[in-house]
């Protein structure tokens, strides 16, 4: 790959270092009020809405969709801001409402926990892997994605790139814990907004104004006379018909994102109070308003410029190198870290409490009899905060020779979330749901949406992404049937559950004490065991 | 991996895709301003019943009773812009 030289003048660069020693110094100061794991993992339950508002946005948006989400815009216009708009509302206001209250009132730290407890340890144990395997590969993406980003741009060789990524959110991660990566996080986010801002606005002033790429991009031909429109019909050649977005990101995969979600849940569970968590949920909606026009607008902006690029990806590195004066290059640099770092240390940090809340804790009941003890874990905790960025650190050069892992990581991922959210909804709302159900709905789920994926061309009229990874069709993508699929899959996850779940003996009241949404919510009885219990912990 | 897929064409592939097919042909008939109302109807439906939440149950934890801090009163504000993109983009 060749290096690029850089476009930083020394007041970019002034300004790129202070904002790093911001985020370090910000992290120190928080390394005081760390005395217990529970501080570092949930951080002391301290954190007020607003922050964890912009911590659950900016976490969502990072430097990868800063970069592909452009390329996105710019190769299937606005249809791409579905995945903001249509996927935030009303998925954020349903978990406000029910699954925050509920994952606040329960006392679990992660969905692995709350599915174990409902579920058996299989379901637990299914859940914890793939999500810990999604976590840690997207770490090492995202490393690589930001040093590809930064050797394009800016020269720096990609080694440099990732160590220090890797130092500045490993140091602020192991010192600060949730509260230090929320407080950055809401920093960033305000950075973000302004960087991204900023490229937007010269974006605009350099086509001429909003009517004139309109203009410009409609005049380009037939195959972007849909680039404006948010809804696309189901008979077009889109990857995001409008019927799959309703079904597929509307109902299943946004509602199946914000409630399982291992950064989103800890975010909330770190709140002041109830009412902060619930409040979090609503402001991060109001905020997700903005993504689109900040993060894929410049994208339709690089079309109307530079319609000859080959990689649509390169469309915001693009826009970067040839429109940003001295002072604003350094704060779209800070926006670019800022969006990389607030993924990386979520993703780091929620890794961490997956291992020790659903691998460490648990192993040492069972071998030990006895919870272990907390300054033992807050330890663990930190050393292997700084064990897996650095891993990740080393996994990320071979990123890049083996793409299909995270090809293959982030399929086998969407293939989880509509059998995940049947199992999570049932084990909510139905106190029937027994555990043979919940495995049989999870499994069979996932095996459902695996092969709707492999036959996704013959069904949905669409190649997926499953099949191409597979190595055994290279037809480019016309599409990805995941929508559907996804919708299809959590359909008969739910019929399996319920089926097995009524074939099968119910589960004694003492097995789901405190684990179903109307005890947990309204049973007073329930709520004052739940409040010991959580004390107790 | 190749023969299952043949297997999974030449089994399930039948069997569902006459289910699929109707399906799909008619959400393919639908005209636009059917798409429109749709997803505006699946975003109140899906936020409105917030609104008849007891004001006890969306306070909890609150430090005052301000008013504004009455979720309740926050979806429609959540709600009106989303609505305005999809009947007007």
């Amino acid at each position: 790959m060749e290096a690029a030289e850089s476009i930083l003048t020394p007041i970019d660069t002034i300004i790129i270092v202070a904002y790093l020693g911001a985020v370090l110094v910000l992290g120190y100061l928080f390394s005081r009020y760390v005395k217990s794991s529970g501080d570092f993992i949930l951080a002391g339950k301290s954190l007020p809405f607003w922050a964890i508002g912009m911590s659950v946005v900016v976490s969502d948006i990072g430097a990868i969709d800063m970069v592909s989400g452009a390329g996105a815009a710019y190769k299937y216009g606005l249809a791409q801001a579905n995945f903001d708009w249509l996927g935030s509302v009303p998925a954020m206001v349903i978990v406000a409402f029910v699954f925050v209250p509920f994952y606040w009132r329960s006392g679990v730290c992660t969905l692995p926990e709350f599915l174990g407890r409902r579920y058996g340890p299989a379901v637990r144990f299914f859940q914890a892997v793939i999500w810990l395997g999604f976590l840690l590969s997207m770490l090492a993406v995202m490393l690589w994605t930001s040093a590809v980003f930064l050797n394009t741009v800016l020269g720096m060789p990609n080694q440099a790139a990732i160590w220090l990524t890797v130092f500045v959110v490993g140091i602020y991660t192991i010192l600060g814990g949730l509260a230090a990566v929320v407080v950055t996080d809401a920093m960033q986010m305000v950075i973000m907004f302004i960087g991204a801002g900023a490229l937007l606005g010269l974006s605009l002033w350099e086509i001429g104004g909003w009517s004139d790429m309109v203009q410009t991009i409609s005049a380009m031909g037939p195959q972007f006379e849909q680039h404006f429109n948010l809804l696309i019909s189901s008979q077009v050649d889109t990857p995001y018909p409008w019927s799959g977005m309703l079904m597929g990101l509307g109902i299943v995969l946004s509602t199946a994102y914000f409630s399982s979600n291992q950064a989103v849940i800890q975010r909330v569970l770190g709140a002041r109070s109830e009412w902060d968590a619930k409040a979090s949920m609503l402001l991060a909606a109001f905020l997700k308003l903005l993504i689109p026009v900040l993060v894929l607008l410049p994208g339709l902006a690089a079309l109307a410029l530079y319609p000859e690029l080959e990689d649509p990806d390169k469309a915001v590195p693009k826009l970067v190198r040839e429109l940003l004066p001295p002072g604003l290059a350094g704060l779209v640099f800070a926006a670019f870290f800022a969006a990389l770092m607030s993924s990386v240390d979520s993703y780091l940090n929620s890794a961490t409490t997956i291992i020790i809340s659903d691998g460490y804790k648990p192993a040492t009941r069972v071998l030990s009899g006895k919870d272990p003890d907390d300054r033992h874990c807050l330890l663990l905790t930190r050393v292997l905060t700084g064990v897996l960025i650095v891993a990740a650190g080393f996994l990320a050069p071979y990123i890049d020779q083996f793409e299909t892992i995270y090809t293959a990581m982030q399929t086998l991922f969407s293939l989880f979330q509509g059998p995940t959210l049947a199992v999570l909804v049932l084990g909510v709302f139905w106190r029937r749901a027994n555990a043979w159900g919940g495995f049989a709905g999870l499994l069979l789920g996932v095996l459902c949406s695996t092969c709707l994926s492999l036959v996704g061309e013959s069904l949905f009229g669409v190649v997926s992404t499953l099949e191409e990874w597979m190595g055994f069709r290279y037809e480019p993508l016309s599409g990805n049937p995941f929508l559907y699929v996804a919708f299809w899959a959590f359909v008969f996850s739910l019929i399996v559950t319920v089926v097995v779940s009524l074939l099968t003996p119910p589960p004694s009241k003492n097995q789901i004490r405190g684990l179903v949404f109307g005890e947990v919510v309204r049973d007073e009885a329930t709520q004052t065991l739940l409040k010991e219990r959580i004390q107790s912990n | 991996m190749e023969k299952i897929t043949l297997i999974l064409e030449q089994n399930l592939v039948p069997l569902l895709k006459p289910a699929v097919d109707s399906f799909h042909s008619v959400i393919d008939q639908l005209p636009s301003p059917v798409w429109r109302f749709s997803i505006c109807a699946y975003l109140v439906m899906g936020t409105v019943w917030a609104l008849f939440l007891s004001r006890d149950y969306v306070l909890l934890g609150s430090p005052d009773q301000a008013r504004w801090r009455d979720l309740r009163l926050w979806v429609p504000v959540l709600l009106v812009p989303y609505l305005l993109i999809y009947l007007f983009i």
